[in-house]
């Protein structure tokens, strides 16, 4: 790429630290222990004018809790907000959770790569995601469903540990219309109708061809780890499949010296990686 | 540039001079503590050569408590507002050159072309430096080992030499040159021009080390035994990172004060756990060995890398702090000699 992709941080963030004040629009509870917010930008005129890409990410903070990051979880097809998805896990991430709609909070975004989607035009793509790795997804698939011509086959396996803990249930109509969506869980309960079973295994059974095809995937490291195996046995080439990498993060610019897996920083040279340019880094994965 | 000589009593005088137009910040002996870099009046005694175990350079462009911005909720209204940054024009002097290259590796990465950092960008590109030349090197440095001299003094503003009774002051910036002016500057004669040229050829003649002259970068590697060495002995505390005059990670905190959020930046270290331990209790290097690993990979390697410069200038300062003495330069010549 010649032209600087950090552009669009820029032109948004004069001053990269300086959060942009949101109001808490509104929260939905996904499962017990995750939430999705959607944030609409306190300025009128940036709430117009602000834009991002899928698979970018961003800086949340609540104020006297700290800052946390999170994917864009919205398609920037979809104005006028952004949403990202929150599983309670820390000091911050608690801290949002207590918050209730109205709250305000500040945002830093969008920071990072994203979905080279242009590149993906005329192809069919597969989503493989696992628990909360379906968030960073949810962007890139809601992205291509909005531009639905542009794509061939899209299809998602999408997998969680109960069917409790499965997010965006009240999008997956609108998934199935336009698109195929292949659910499981690792156990059931008595209304599970679906398949029980890991999302690996799944994907064997549906096979998905390599020909012409992405696959994107991201779930915890060890779905990822044999979603991959299955894929390379399939017949598919590192460059035709994609991952976003989470690390620990601060800054999103590449200062503060926390996610550079050798001299690759993912806040700035990531988070989307395919797994040919991941095979070139040092392996601390 | 017009070199120029400053008698040494004539020091004062020229450090007044520079305060009347400049913030000047100098290394002050603290009791019982090394120097620090403080903002002087032009009445302080400073000593130029006392640049030794100061506190390393960062100290003014990365402050220790960097506040990014504050917050406050008053009846309702938010106010979300950015701290003052210096505007005047700020000369450190007193640096040794080893501090003064350091520098030049954060600006590698603070004033990176993909992102500018707005706080140490004002800060620097305000400041000028005024380096000296070291007569008297301590046990632990190093610089000549790991980099090229000729090379570092082209990133400073002023080259002091210390000649006796005068101070050898050459101008190496259009920037320096305004900061030599006044009565009290003569042009240097043949002999001393001599006599500073003498003072560089023993500095850079210091004896060197078994790794230098080797390219450290590709010796680096991944799996070397080094690793497991230095992570046996190493506590993890930290301090070579913190007192390293170009390690510059940082965290980020807030702090609240009744309804008054301030959001700050200090330091940190990639040899602490929690680093880069994720909030789903993932890490990424949870074992000693790996951060060990990862900061001398950093400095010799990835930065190379990403900005062709070597992030150490051999200083010497985390030798000399180490509670367990890991050595860097043990640790490059291991290195060096594993890859022979």
């Amino acid at each position: 790429m010649s032209t600087d992709i950090h552009e669009i941080t820029k032109q948004q963030m004069p001053n990269p630290y300086m959060p942009h004040l949101a109001v808490v629009e509104k929260i939905i509870e996904e499962t017990w222990d995750t939430k999705t917010f959607r944030a609409v930008f306190q300025d009128e005129e940036l709430r117009e004018k602000f834009t991002y890409e899928p698979g970018q990410f961003q800086e949340v903070s609540v104020f006297g809790a700290g800052e946390c990051t999170f994917c864009l979880t919205s398609s920037p097809t979809r104005k006028g907000y952004i949403e990202f998805s929150v599983k309670r896990v820390g000091v911050v991430t608690k801290a949002l959770h207590e918050l209730s709609e109205g709250a305000i909070v500040g945002i830093r975004a969008p920071f990072g790569n994203w979905f080279p989607y242009n590149e993906w035009k005329g192809k069919n793509v597969w989503f493989i995601g696992g628990g909360i790795g379906m968030a960073p997804m949810r962007s890139i698939l809601n992205y291509c469903l909005d531009n639905r011509g542009d794509y061939g086959e899209i299809s998602t396996i999408y997998g969680a540990r109960t069917p409790g803990d499965l997010c965006f249930t009240y999008e997956f109509d609108e998934w199935r219309k336009n698109s195929a969506l292949h659910l499981t869980v690792d156990a059931g309960d008595d209304s599970w109708t679906g398949r029980v079973g890991h999302v690996p295994g799944y994907l064997m059974e549906l096979a998905p061809k390599p020909e012409n095809t992405i696959a994107v995937t991201c779930g915890p490291p060890i779905m990822i780890k044999f979603a991959l195996q299955n894929l390379k046995e399939l017949g598919f080439e590192d460059k035709q499949i994609f991952t976003t990498l989470e690390m620990k993060m601060k800054c999103g610019i590449g200062k503060c010296g926390r996610c550079n897996i050798g001299s690759k920083f993912v806040c700035i040279d990531g988070p989307v990686f395919s797994f040919d340019q991941i095979k070139e880094l040092p392996p601390e994965f | 540039m017009s070199d120029k000589i400053i008698a040494k009593t004539d020091l004062r005088q020229w450090l007044a001079s520079l305060v009347a137009g400049n913030d000047v910040i100098a290394p002050l002996g603290r009791e019982g503590g090394p120097a620090q870099w403080k903002a002087i009046d032009g009445n302080q005694e400073i000593d130029l050569g006392a640049g030794q175990m100061v506190m390393a350079a960062k100290e003014y462009l990365l402050p220790v408590h960097d506040v990014l911005w504050r917050y406050e909720t008053k009846k309702g209204e938010e106010k979300l507002e950015q701290p003052e940054l210096p505007d005047r024009p700020t000369v450190m002097v007193g640096l040794r050159l080893c501090d003064a290259r350091a520098i030049s590796v954060l600006d590698s990465v603070y004033m990176d072309g993909r992102f500018r950092d707005p706080y140490y960008a004002t800060r620097r590109e305000k400041l000028a430096l005024v380096a000296t030349v070291c007569d008297d090197p301590r046990w632990s440095c190093f610089c000549t080992s790991v980099g090229d001299l000729d090379e570092w003094a082209k990133g400073v503003d002023v080259l002091l030499t210390d000649l006796g009774d005068n101070v050898y002051a050459a101008p190496v910036t259009e920037k320096g040159k305004q900061l030599v002016q006044g009565s009290f500057f003569k042009d240097p004669t043949e002999d001393q021009t001599k006599k500073k040229a003498e003072a560089w050829e023993k500095l850079k003649a210091m004896p060197k080390k078994p790794f230098a002259g080797k390219n450290i970068t590709e010796n680096v590697s991944w799996d070397a035994a080094i690793w497991d060495d230095m992570a046996k002995r190493c506590l993890g505390c930290g301090a070579c990172s913190y007192q390293c005059p170009s390690c510059s990670c940082f965290d980020i905190q807030d702090i609240t004060t009744g309804s008054l959020v301030e959001r700050y930046r200090c330091r940190d270290t990639c040899q602490f756990t929690d680093f880069t331990l994720m909030g789903a209790g993932h890490n990424p290097r949870p074992e000693k060995k790996m951060r060990t690993r990862q900061r001398v990979m950093h400095k010799f390697k990835y930065q190379m890398e990403q900005f062709n410069i070597i992030g150490c200038t051999g200083c010497g300062r985390c030798i000399e702090s180490c509670p367990v003495n890991i050595d860097m330069r043990d640790v490059l010549t291991a290195l060096v000699e594993q890859a022979d």
